[in-house]
């Protein structure tokens, strides 16, 4: 029968050098699915997630020793798992042309994906989500799906509530307008 | 907020993201594998599967295969039937000839004094007895 580890067991375990291999696994596999969908809805595709996932555990893996306590286990891999998407987004921005990014549409890309299996109303969704700058479409994400509290969103990115409030309420305004546009 | 309902209208409220089967279930070993492989841990203790290789029999060679098989069995079948059938022909015969094949030796040893003590002896055999270590 496996033991379900809480957070701050992890936590514990991973400051014993000796089990610190140990501990990884099981902040891994605590943190996993979680990390997975966030990066999932900015990204889409399942191999990038997968990648940025890998690399989002990796680093922390190196960084462990930089890992004080002072903040809970789950904010400070939620940063990174946010770094990494965010460098990602930007990186696959500047490779991309403008021209690229109108021609090739969301919509059209989930449509052929495997891993996708929504309808024409959730691809207009994403489609609508996608067309946000990324940290926009990042604060709705998670305030709209994940649900997560302005104050938890606060110390997860480092932003003010006010700030956050007024990101999504820009979000919500802009995806509202593209479907006004549709109906 | 009423902008907020006009999305939900668009929403399914169903995650239309999938993931490979088992992606979950084997994803912590994947990452374990690759952080062996890039230095970043001691290799994992997994034991690598060495999958046999199978290699597919031309039909000819899978024949021959077959009937040489068959060959060693009926081989087999045969030896083992010709001594069944050859010891019981030399038991019967022993059998013909009065032995008893089913007496044990300390059986034998018994009916082999019982026939000494009633053994008629004439005297030149009496005399042997007596004079020779027996």
């Amino acid at each position: 029968m496996s033991t379900k580890w809480n957070e701050q067991q992890i936590v514990e375990l991973l400051r014993d050098a000796n089990r610190r291999e140990q501990a990884f696994t099981l902040m891994v596999d605590h943190f996993k699915e979680q990390l997975y969908w966030q990066i999932r809805r900015m990204v889409l595709s399942h191999d990038d997630a997968d990648d940025i996932l890998q690399n989002t555990f990796i680093k922390a893996w190196t960084g462990l020793d930089g890992f004080r306590g002072d903040a809970k286990l789950s904010t400070w891999l939620f940063r990174i798992a946010n770094n990494e998407t965010l460098n990602f987004l930007e990186r696959k921005r500047q490779t991309l042309s403008i021209d690229d990014e109108a021609a090739v549409g969301v919509a059209a890309s989930l449509e052929s994906d495997p891993y996708f299996d929504g309808d024409e109303t959730a691809r207009q969704l994403q489609e609508a989500i996608a067309q946000l700058p990324a940290k926009q479409r990042q604060v709705f994400n998670l305030k709209y799906f994940e649900e997560m509290k302005y104050e938890e969103m606060s110390e997860a990115l480092g932003t003010s509530v006010g700030a956050l409030k007024a990101s999504y309420h820009h979000a919500v305004k802009k995806i509202s307008e593209f479907f006004s546009q549709l109906d | 907020m009423i902008e907020e309902d006009l999305i939900r209208n668009h929403d399914t409220g169903v995650n239309p993201f999938k993931t490979p089967d088992g992606y979950f279930d084997s994803f912590t070993t994947r990452l374990m594998e690759r952080m062996g492989h890039e230095g970043l841990i001691e290799q994992p203790a997994v034991q690598q599967k060495t999958e046999a290789i199978v290699v597919k029999m031309n039909p000819f060679r899978r024949a021959i295969r077959y009937a040489a098989a068959a060959v060693v069995a009926g081989v087999c079948i045969a030896a083992g039937t010709y001594l069944y059938t050859h010891q019981s022909n030399a038991e019967q015969a022993l059998i013909g000839e009065g032995f008893e094949i089913a007496m044990s030796d300390e059986d034998l040893d018994d009916a082999l004094d019982y026939e000494m003590d009633y053994e008629i002896l004439n005297n030149s055999q009496i005399a042997y007895y007596l004079t020779e270590a027996y």
